[in-house]
């Protein structure tokens, strides 16, 4: 018994292991070769489309100046450009703010929410930006980015050369990163994540997660799925599988840059995570249900993924470290010989070269320091992630079981007032 | 000068008297290997159980033993035969080809049972019907046994005799060259009365020593390698060659799963180290059992919930019963069946045995002779062994049909149903710590033998038991005067699998030949844990990955200084 259990908890860490390996593959050949295209492509920037910038904003006076000034500095021809700071319920001083930047520069307009839309969070106020403009393409921005000068051209680019593309996204770069040392793991993380989970699922699948930030998207098709999902707690995430059912993909175009905030506290970092946490378990839930109906099965992968990182995966974690915690005090007999103990280094390398490309991608993160906090990331804060995934599941089902009001999105936003972003 | 002449003199005198004594003692070692023919009668044409069994008890005094039915004897076949024995196990008329043969046979006549009075020889004899003894040689019998009363002439010996309530029978008569044996069955106490008193039968000076063995039994990947490692070493402290018998794999019962011997590697070097230390392997089959739900200590090559032969290689789909000759029209049939039956076990058998002499080779344990588990195999089984083996421990089963039909000769010989294989006879049995006296039963079964002129002492010891009853073991079977402890590593032995030959020859180290390779050995491993092999394979794609993986970083490095350096450029 003990030893198909240990069997199953093998097997299931180590399909979602391999799959990463497989992603890192492809995310490493896709950082090789994403730049070939880009002469190509500069010659079709002519006949440039409209882009209108949304940064949606509840309470954001700390960032928005810097973010307001980074837009200011975009490279795009300014008579198809306009920023739109939606400025939804705030009570500081958001909206004197960015009134400030309208006055300086004429590309830059403020907008208020309005009931229905109003205080209601992202979702609405995206949808509130949509009625109140007509570019063909939309780009958003959280209100605590800084783009790089270039990263909304870049957006563009992608969606001028890839007319199957709905979406293009870039990547961005934590402006905190040496701050703490969680946002130094946050930092490593959300590397891993882009070349891998966005790079690599590009490569292979051609499918890429619209991340919430720093990506472009056609008016066309947003307005064809009828704006934003103002139920879901993990928008982008919903929004991405909602597009390619439609027959669409989302690129994933590394060129476009941004740099953002990350939490600098654990609390933070703890309310924002469990609401990531819960918000994928609630599409996985939704979806899975619906798996047949799903015209494009290439997201079926997807699916899975979430599926296997916040079920399958997690409970082979959990189960390999209860036998390995029974088999302290009892003998279970467990009859895997050496090949257990070469698997974890293997486990264990594999990550720590994982993490070591990704870090040496971006030009100067692979470092002495980063190295150690590599080393180090991986007793502490991967394992954080499993208590995480406990605690957000118990809410899901606690959810469920008590038919609670979802009314989290607002909450989770109140919580995050401080530091100023929403992912 | 003078002296030096003496000296060569003497030195050369001396050299051709140890020749000479030299040829004197290998002439009369020949002179006491008799060349018998042992005929029987049977309708079927096959040798009964009691035939075997005394054709067992004869090759203990002679590797010339020429079983065969009384058809197939002719003047020719018994041109060269120093003894004729002849088994009647049924009354019935004679063949008069055989009659003139004996006629004219001029050396030692051995008749059991049945027919005597037939046979030129027995003309001043009188045989008169059937009697029922209570008693054999002064000793109470457990079972009556019937006997042919017979009246031998007057100048004959009765050797042995045996009693009903009131009368002496003779059983055991020698009349010059002519012997006469009353009964044929002697599988039990009474072999100890026939063993010793064939050497009188046959004018053999008897040997003076007994060989002994004490062979350490059920030796699995199971095995506490502590436990086996304090029996070994105290025989190999004592200077005793002790043999080990090994089965390479132990399936759990309850759930079948397999343990190999390679995975206690513990036990390994234990055994390793008894192994040159006067230690001897014996191939104790290879899992020890046929069905995986069954013990680990159970029948292997006979299938003991039907009690038959083993006649299909998957146990769940064994039949009820292996058919028997009535279920058949023809004997052709009968004959084709048999023959299949017969060629699943020879797979079964080879197959498990090659598996166990390459799986112990593998870790360099060298098995040089084979013991059955639980002794149980049938004719066919040991056909197959002896393409393998040179040699056996323990019992023989003398019946195809049941495992039950043991037989236990007590000297070291070559019976014919061994195919050529010797036979190390195991004669005292084990210690038993269930028993108040666990020592009782084998000092009344050491009595017995060492009654018996060159019979073996040979015993096992369970080494579960740890070593405390051993030394009383070892004590016990000293007490045996004239005691000499068998040693394989003086004695010829070949041990072949398909890809291993294992040669010992008289006190020269053991060869060992393996055409094992690495991919046999994969492919071995994969049957046995095909999980464990993925797994293993996984590892390795994984390992590959992650040097590719380390490469680029250091590929990537290198690029980055000259990103740096072309973005400097670019900002300069």
């Amino acid at each position: 018994m003990a030893n198909i259990l240990f069997y199953i908890a093998l097997f299931l860490i180590w399909i979602m292991l391999l799959y990463h390996m497989f992603l890192m593959q492809g995310g490493y050949r896709h950082f090789m070769t994403f730049e070939r295209v880009i002469p190509e492509w500069e010659k079709n920037m002519v006949n440039l489309p409209t882009v209108s910038v949304f940064i949606p904003a509840h309470n954001e006076e700390v960032v928005i100046g810097q973010t307001l000034q980074a837009m200011s500095r975009l490279h795009y021809p300014k008579d198809k450009l306009e920023v739109i700071v939606i400025n939804d319920n705030s009570s500081d001083r958001t909206g004197e703010i960015a009134g400030q930047f309208t006055a300086k520069y004429p590309f830059i307009r403020v907008i208020e929410t309005e009931p229905p839309n109003k205080g209601k969070g992202k979702s609405s106020a995206l949808n509130e930006a949509l009625r109140k403009s007509s570019s063909d393409v939309i780009v958003v921005y959280d209100a605590d980015n800084t783009p790089e000068k270039m990263s909304v051209w870049y957006l563009v680019m992608g969606l001028v050369n890839d007319p199957k593309a709905a979406a293009v996204v870039g990547k961005f770069r934590v402006i905190n990163a040496a701050k703490t040392w969680l946002t130094r793991f946050i930092n490593i993380e959300t590397i891993c994540f882009q070349w891998m989970a966005q790079g690599g699922r590009w490569k292979w699948f051609k499918v890429a997660t619209i991340p919430g930030t720093n990506f472009a998207i056609r008016r066309s098709v947003v307005e064809e799925l009828g704006g934003w999902d103002v139920k879901a707690l993990a928008e982008d995430t919903e929004l991405t599988i909602r597009v390619y059912n439609k027959g669409y993909h989302i690129r994933f175009f590394p060129k476009a840059i941004t740099w953002e905030q990350e939490p600098e506290t654990l609390k933070v970092w703890w309310k924002q995570r469990t609401r990531w946490a819960r918000g994928n378990q609630y599409v996985v839930i939704k979806f899975l249900g619906q798996f047949l109906k799903l015209k494009r099965k290439r997201i079926i992968f997807d699916l899975f993924y979430f599926f296997f990182t916040y079920f399958l995966f997690f409970f082979g974690v959990i189960l390999s470290n209860v036998l390995f915690i029974i088999n302290l005090f009892y003998n279970l007999d467990l009859s895997i010989g050496n090949v257990a103990i070469a698997l974890w280094v293997l486990a264990f390398l594999l990550f720590l070269a994982e993490v070591m490309i990704t870090l040496s991608i971006e030009k100067a993160e692979m470092n002495r320091t980063n190295f150690f906090y590599v080393i180090f990331m991986y007793f502490t804060y991967s394992q954080m992630w499993i208590v995480l995934v406990v605690y957000s599941l118990y809410l899901e089902i606690k959810r469920v079981l008590f038919k609670q009001e979802v009314k989290w999105y607002k909450t989770e936003r109140f919580a995050q007032k401080d530091k100023g972003g929403t992912k | 000068m003078n002296y030096k002449r003496w000296f060569i003199g003497v030195a050369f005198t001396l050299i051709i008297f140890i020749q000479s004594m030299l040829i004197f003692a290998s002439a009369s070692t020949e002179q006491e290997q008799p060349n018998i023919v042992m005929a029987y009668e049977t309708p079927d044409g096959f040798a009964s159980v009691d035939t075997l069994f005394l054709e067992s008890v004869f090759a203990g005094m002679t590797d010339q033993v020429h079983l065969m039915h009384i058809k197939q004897v002719t003047a020719d076949t018994l041109k060269n035969a120093d003894v004729m024995v002849f088994v009647g196990e049924s009354k019935g008329k004679l063949p008069k080809e055989f009659i003139t043969a004996i006629n004219n046979f001029k050396g030692h006549l051995i008749v059991f049972g049945n027919n005597a009075e037939q046979l030129p020889q027995f003309e001043k004899w009188q045989f008169r019907g059937k009697q029922s003894l209570r008693t054999l040689d002064g000793k109470a019998l457990l079972k009556v046994s019937n006997i042919i009363e017979v009246k031998p002439p007057k100048d004959s010996d009765v050797i042995v005799g045996g009693a009903d309530l009131n009368t002496i029978y003779p059983v055991i008569v020698k009349d010059g060259r002519t012997s006469y044996i009353a009964k044929t069955s002697f599988r039990s106490e009474d072999r100890y009365i026939l063993s010793r008193e064939l050497y009188r039968l046959l004018d053999i000076q008897p040997p003076a020593t007994h060989m002994a063995y004490i062979r350490l039994e059920d030796i699995s990947p199971n095995s506490d390698p502590k436990l086996v490692k304090e029996t070994g070493e105290y025989l190999a402290e004592k200077g005793i060659p002790f043999y080990m018998a090994v089965t390479p794999v132990y399936v759990k019962s309850e759930t079948g799963e397999q343990l190999q011997l390679k995975d206690n590697k513990k036990l390994v070097k234990v055994l390793r180290n008894l192994q040159k230390s006067g230690g001897m392997v014996i191939a104790h089959g290879y899992t020890h059992t046929y069905r995986y739900t069954e013990k680990g200590t159970d029948f292997e090559f006979w299938d003991a919930i039907n009690d038959q032969k083993i006649a299909s290689v998957n146990p769940e789909e064994a039949p009820k019963t292996v058919k028997n000759r009535a279920d058949f029209t023809t004997e052709k049939e009968y004959e084709q069946h048999l023959k299949k039956i017969d060629a699943i076990e020879r797979r079964y058998i080879e197959d498990k045995m090659n598996l166990s002499i390459e799986k112990l080779t593998e870790v360099r344990l060298y098995p040089i002779s084979f013991e059955a588990p639980q002794y149980a195999m049938s004719s066919t089984g040991y056909e197959v062994i002896a393409e393998q083996f040179t040699s056996t421990f323990g019992q023989i089963q003398l019946s195809n049909d049941t495992h039950k039909i043991m037989g236990s000769p007590l000297k070291i010989g070559k019976p014919a149903l061994l195919e050529g294989m010797t036979l190390y006879p195991e004669t005292i049995g084990y210690i038993d710590p269930s028993k108040s006296n666990p020592l009782e039963d084998m000092e009344k079964a050491i009595k017995k033998v060492q009654e018996v002129p060159g019979a073996v002492i040979g015993g096992f010891y369970h080494t579960y038991l740890g070593v405390e009853y051993l030394p009383n073991m070892v004590r016990l079977m000293e007490t045996v005067p004239n005691l000499e402890w068998l040693d394989l590593r003086k004695t010829t032995q070949t041990v072949q699998s398909e890809k291993v030959v294992i040669q010992q020859k008289p006190n020269e180290e053991l060869q060992v030949t393996s055409q094992i390779n690495w991919t046999d050995k994969i492919q071995q491993r994969l049957k046995e844990r095909p999980f464990e092999m993925v797994l293993w394979i996984l590892a390795i794609v994984v390992a590959l990955f992650v040097t590719a993986f380390f490469m680029y970083v250091v590929r990537l490095r290198a690029k980055l200084r000259k990103r740096l350096f072309e973005e400097r450029n670019f900002n300069g």
